[in-house]
């Protein structure tokens, strides 16, 4: 079934912030599973090797930056 | 029936390190076509002489090939992000001659996040419908074929197959060609113990018309439960021979092949060792490539 672009477009945002956060595997697989605006990807994260996604989280720490304040995409 | 063969051909990159290693191929005469990643160079100081020159005299012989990195087409809300992109891309195409543009398929950006790593996205019919606008708007400012490149990462096994069919959806709908990455299928083969060539015939093989070869490293797993390390396209290594085995068949599933690229960080060619490895490389791919007709 289709999401909505604004449920869809929460989860990549918060998707990426919680990728970027500087936390053990365990605990980046447990906010994952219990973050609220997820509710609708769970069945699919549910299928997430958390080694897969140590590596996302090494991706978005490496090559992901920041908008200065104020600016926007 | 005879085939004439695919060409042959480089991912261009600036640094001085880059030259040493392909100058040899250039003045041998034997890279057909150039590749160049134009929305990296957009932000960088301006384009060192002998790469403008190259860039010039490839555009100017329809051996242009472009391969876009930063538009993150699956981004759901980066509306300022994307007119941006396209205005520049309106500019880019304006100056060079381009014979096929292509992008990545996923998403990098999001939320305050402006730059990234392209990441997998569910498919779903949403989506769809913003990447087709988008693939039709890339259409339409280019005025050549386009094209999306599969993904080298995936969560989990059960992506693979859907990342694919979802490719092939957005191809689809806009009559686009795959650029069909032998080493990020070779990753995705290796982190969930696939065949490579059953994760190649997932795709729509008719719309192949370009093949990218690279190398690529190894990470630790990083989870205590699981301790299989990670393939990740790296670009910053010689290519593996598992992938120069499969390229023939690769080439005969793929009967619309125009180019090959072998792509290589300009940064990691270091010394000589890795310079006669790239050299070496690049003309095993080549005397495959030349092949495909036999």
């Amino acid at each position: 079934m289709s999401k909505d672009p604004q449920t869809v477009s929460s989860f990549q945002s918060m998707l990426l912030e919680i990728l970027a956060e500087d936390l053990p595997i365990d605990a980046v697989m447990e906010k994952l599973k219990n973050e609220k605006s997820f509710a609708a990807f769970q069945d699919q994260i549910a299928l997430w090797e958390p080694r897969m996604v140590r590596v996302a989280s090494d991706l978005v720490k490496k090559w992901g930056k920041r908008c200065d304040r104020g600016e926007g995409l | 029936m005879s085939r004439i063969p695919p060409h042959m051909g480089i991912s261009l990159m600036v640094d001085p390190p880059f030259l040493t290693a392909t100058y040899p191929l250039f003045e041998d005469g034997v890279v057909d076509v150039v590749e160049w990643s134009f929305d990296i160079a957009w932000d960088a100081s301006p384009i060192v002489g002998w790469a403008s020159e190259l860039l010039k005299h490839y555009s100017a012989r329809k051996r242009l090939i472009g391969h876009g990195v930063t538009l993150s087409i699956l981004t759901v809300d980066a509306a300022n992000h994307h007119e941006s992109w396209f205005t520049r891309f309106a500019d880019e195409v304006g100056k060079l001659d381009y014979r096929h543009i292509s992008e990545h398929f996923g998403f990098m950006l999001a939320g305050v996040f402006h730059q990234g790593a392209p990441l997998p996205v569910f498919a779903d019919e949403t989506l769809l419908d913003l990447t087709r606008e988008r693939m039709r708007r890339l259409q339409h400012i280019a005025g050549v074929p386009i094209g999306l490149e599969n993904l080298a990462f995936a969560f989990g096994p059960h992506e693979i197959e859907r990342q694919a069919r979802f490719i092939g959806d957005i191809l689809k709908s806009v009559d686009g060609f795959l650029v069909l990455d032998l080493h990020n299928l070779f990753c995705q083969a290796k982190n969930f113990e696939r065949d490579i060539t059953e994760l190649i015939a997932f795709y729509d093989l008719s719309r192949v018309k370009e093949i990218h070869i690279s190398g690529g490293s190894w990470s630790e797993s990083g989870d205590p439960m699981d301790a299989r390390p990670v393939r990740r396209d790296t670009h910053d290594a010689r290519v593996p021979e598992e992938i120069l085995r499969v390229l023939p068949q690769a080439l005969k599933m793929c009967p619309n092949v125009e180019a090959v690229i072998l792509e290589r960080l300009g940064d990691t060619l270091t010394n000589e060792h890795e310079i006669s490895h790239f050299q070496e490389d690049y003309h095993r791919i080549r005397s495959i490539v030349a092949g495909v007709s036999q």
